[in-house]
């Protein structure tokens, strides 16, 4: 499946805005619909289901060389 | 992606949301998620955490519990800090967790807390501590903070109390429960817990707990014992079942579960939902959400770290009352990991000097021996091996000439003995037909323990069932093979297997040593290997031809010369295979002793600290009418380190 540019601008931004406290405080679960009215309010042209897409395809590219 | 390596923990509530989707309503209502998730928000950024639940949905209420490992430790001081103990018996647990983590306490490898009935808003916040005091833990291992006079001696009567090889696993404190200790017994035998039970003045029915005990550790890898002292000895013992390997390769999960079912001690929508219960999830993958705390930690870590959780039947727990009456619960483990590794991190080499490596090694062994007296090692479908594998570690146990170690391949001679398929052979475990490897490997392990042992000479006969035209099988041609799908070739497994005839080769007597020898001869590959098919590599089965070829034939035999030299050029790259190398260059000449030497004096400086090596034996399993080895076969390596430590163990007894 392919990944929007706005949507993986728009984990980037989310992930590269957090400090390393927030890795405790933040909710359990990403809520998707929040952040998506967030980056569209910033001008970002997105929606969560695209967002959510992203952020798993950031992982996987992380991961991706590396063994489990 | 920052290459920063900042660790604040990540929140175990991330745990439970993963959790959730794996379990039905049924079991964990939105109440009790809720109240849990409560819970779990107030413990330290550790993210590693188990439900206990009952089996017979008698109690609703679900309790919390977390495990903290030594190396996560350093997370604890901050989350103390900013949350002060509500209690007198938080206060005593924040005591000892603030010592802990400054190193101050004794070596405990790992706590886990217990929260009893989060459902309860009222009550006064008092949880539990169970310390496990580790494989190295001296006499006077115990939490200071915790400990009181009446511990002390409690302690020290039920150390004083125990059979030889039985330890004391953890160490409980209840705090909701005033001095209330809990000692939980590791490697009690069958025959063992009457006595024991009466020696500690267990006030309740001595022989229907110890008959309800023996019945369940045929049906596990582990079966502990917990006992309650306030300061007597309490009426309810716990018994807790452990199985290493995962339900896929586990056949004895689905025997455990007939089981309780069997007393009433588990609903069948229970079974249903937990029986199976292992599930591994990444990031990247579809149909879960990843919790945004985890990724913005994943973000801040080095790349190498891979994140990945882990939901797992972790064990079942019985409790006994003083009339033999019985409840269950299980416990299902939810837990982050950052690499598959990181899971069992191996502990450090040791840097022992070779004869201290013996004796580490069959500490080792002797500690993973089972309590119906087997070993067991590798996961396949059929489940773990326990005849072949308690052959191969038995025979390595047997060799050491230790007083302690002779009692246990004594204990492990009696349960193969008692095991032996229908009058037949051995094979890879009770549930697979008897095959020739196992056998053999058997009658070298009764060999060890008496040169003339009757079994040995008759199962003999069962190998020369093996024996083809042009080969030697690892399943005879009247051996029955049992498939899901009845109509399986099995061909492969029933063709000449060069490493099963090198061992067979090695324990035969009479004709069948002469043909075995000429197959051998015969079968040799030109550089001096016999291919292996059960095996990664043909070290084993080239160093166990070596070994019976020099039974006969001098080191200027020119088949046995081409195999030395063979064996003396590789480059081996696991302890398992560096072991069977030396054992084989130890009947070569001087020129292939020497290059023997500093294999072994390799092997000691690569032993764990627990006395361990890293499991190099990579077993294959292949497809049953596959003939040929193949390159891209699947690996099944000995997981739980046990094959190769006993093949090391060889190693070092044959160069002393």
């Amino acid at each position: 499946m392919s990944v929007s540019p706005a949507a993986l601008q728009a984990a980037m931004a989310f992930l590269l805005a957090a400090r390393p406290e927030d890795a405790i405080g933040l909710p359990a679960v990403i809520d998707y619909p929040a952040l998506a009215a967030r980056a569209i309010a910033r001008g970002f042209d997105t929606d969560a289901a695209a967002i959510e897409q992203a952020f798993r395809t950031l992982m996987r590219m992380r991961n991706a060389q590396h063994p489990r | 992606m920052g290459a920063t390596v900042v660790d604040p923990g990540l929140s175990p509530v991330g745990c439970l949301a993963l959790l959730w989707p794996l379990l039905p309503e049924t079991l964990v209502d939105a109440a009790m998620r809720r109240a849990l998730e409560a819970v779990a928000a107030t413990l330290p950024p550790v993210p590693a955490v188990a439900l206990e639940l009952r089996l017979d949905e008698t109690d609703p209420v679900i309790d919390l519990h977390q495990l903290i490992r030594a190396d996560m430790r350093h997370l604890l001081p901050a989350h103390l800090g900013a949350h002060p103990p509500r209690s007198a018996a938080e206060a005593r647990l924040h005591a000892f967790l603030t010592g802990w983590a400054e190193g101050g306490e004794a070596d405990f490898p790992e706590a886990y807390l217990e929260w009893d009935r989060p459902a309860d808003p009222d009550a006064e916040p008092a949880p539990g501590l169970f310390l496990a005091l580790g494989d190295g833990a001296g006499r006077r291992a115990v939490p200071v903070e915790m400990i009181t006079a009446r511990h002390e001696t409690t302690i020290e009567c039920v150390r004083q109390a125990l059979p030889e090889g039985v330890t004391i696993g953890f160490l409980g404190f209840m705090l909701g429960r005033g001095d209330a200790l809990r000692v939980n017994l590791r490697g009690v035998r069958p025959e063992e817990l009457a006595p024991l039970l009466a020696a500690l003045g267990w006030p309740g029915d001595i022989v229907a707990a110890a008959e309800h005990f023996a019945s369940w550790v045929p049906l596990c890898d582990r079966v502990t014992v917990a006992l309650d002292f306030t300061p007597e000895l309490q009426p309810t013992i716990g018994v807790e079942l452990f199985l290493h390997n995962a339900p896929a390769s586990e056949p004895r999960h689905a025997s455990l579960f007939d089981r309780m079912e069997a007393l009433d001690l588990c609903s069948p929508s229970r079974r249903a939902a937990l029986e199976g219960l292992d599930a591994q999830f990444l990031p990247e993958a579809e149909g879960q959400q990843w919790p945004a705390a985890w990724l913005i930690a994943t973000a801040a870590r080095p790349h190498r770290d891979v994140p990945l959780m882990r939901v797992r039947l972790s064990h079942l727990k019985l409790s006994l009352d003083a009339q033999g009456r019985a409840s269950a619960k299980a416990y299902v483990s939810a837990r982050h990991y950052w690499s598959a590794t990181a899971e069992l991190p191996l502990p450090a080499p040791s840097g022992r000097a070779i004869a201290e490596c013996q004796d580490a090694a069959l500490t080792f062994l002797l500690r993973e021996q089972g309590q119906d007296d087997l070993w067991r090692d590798f996961a396949i479908a059929n489940g773990a091996s326990d005849q072949w594998v308690s052959a191969v570690v038995g025979l390595a146990v047997a060799a050491s000439g230790d007083a302690r170690a002779h009692r246990a391949a004594e204990r492990a001679r009696k349960a193969l003995l008692g095991s032996r398929q229908a009058g037949e052979g051995w094979g890879y475990n009770g549930a697979s037909p008897p095959d020739a490897d196992s056998s053999a490997w058997v009658i070298r392990f009764l060999r060890a323990l008496d040169p003339a042992d009757p079994h040995a000479l008759a199962a003999e006969p069962f190998l020369a069932l093996h024996l083809l035209p042009q080969g030697f099988a690892t399943y005879a041609p009247t051996t029955s093979i049992r498939f899901a799908d009845t109509s399986r070739d099995d061909r492969g497994w029933r063709s000449h297997h060069a490493c099963v005839a090198a061992n067979a080769a090695g324990v035969a007597n009479g004709s069948l040593h002469t043909s075995l020898l000429e197959l051998l001869r015969a079968t040799q590959l030109p550089e001096g290997r016999w291919p292996a098919y059960w095996w990664r590599t043909d070290i084993l089965a080239t160093a166990l031809a070596i070994e019976a070829l020099s039974q006969t034939a001098g080191a200027a035999d020119p088949a046995l010369r081409r195999a030395l030299d063979w064996m003396r050029g590789q480059k081996t790259g696991t302890a398992f295979d560096l072991a069977w190398q030396a054992i084989a260059l130890r009947h070569g000449d001087a020129a292939h002793r020497a290059a023997g030497r500093p294999l072994v004096e390799r092997l000691a400086t690569e032993q764990l600290s627990d006395g361990s090596w890293r499991g190099g034996a990579d077993m294959l399993f292949p497809d049953p009418a596959c003939i040929e080895r193949r390159a891209d076969a699947q690996i099944y390596p000995d997981h739980r380190r046990l094959f190769t430590t006993a093949s090391a163990l060889l190693a070092l007894e044959a160069w002393k």
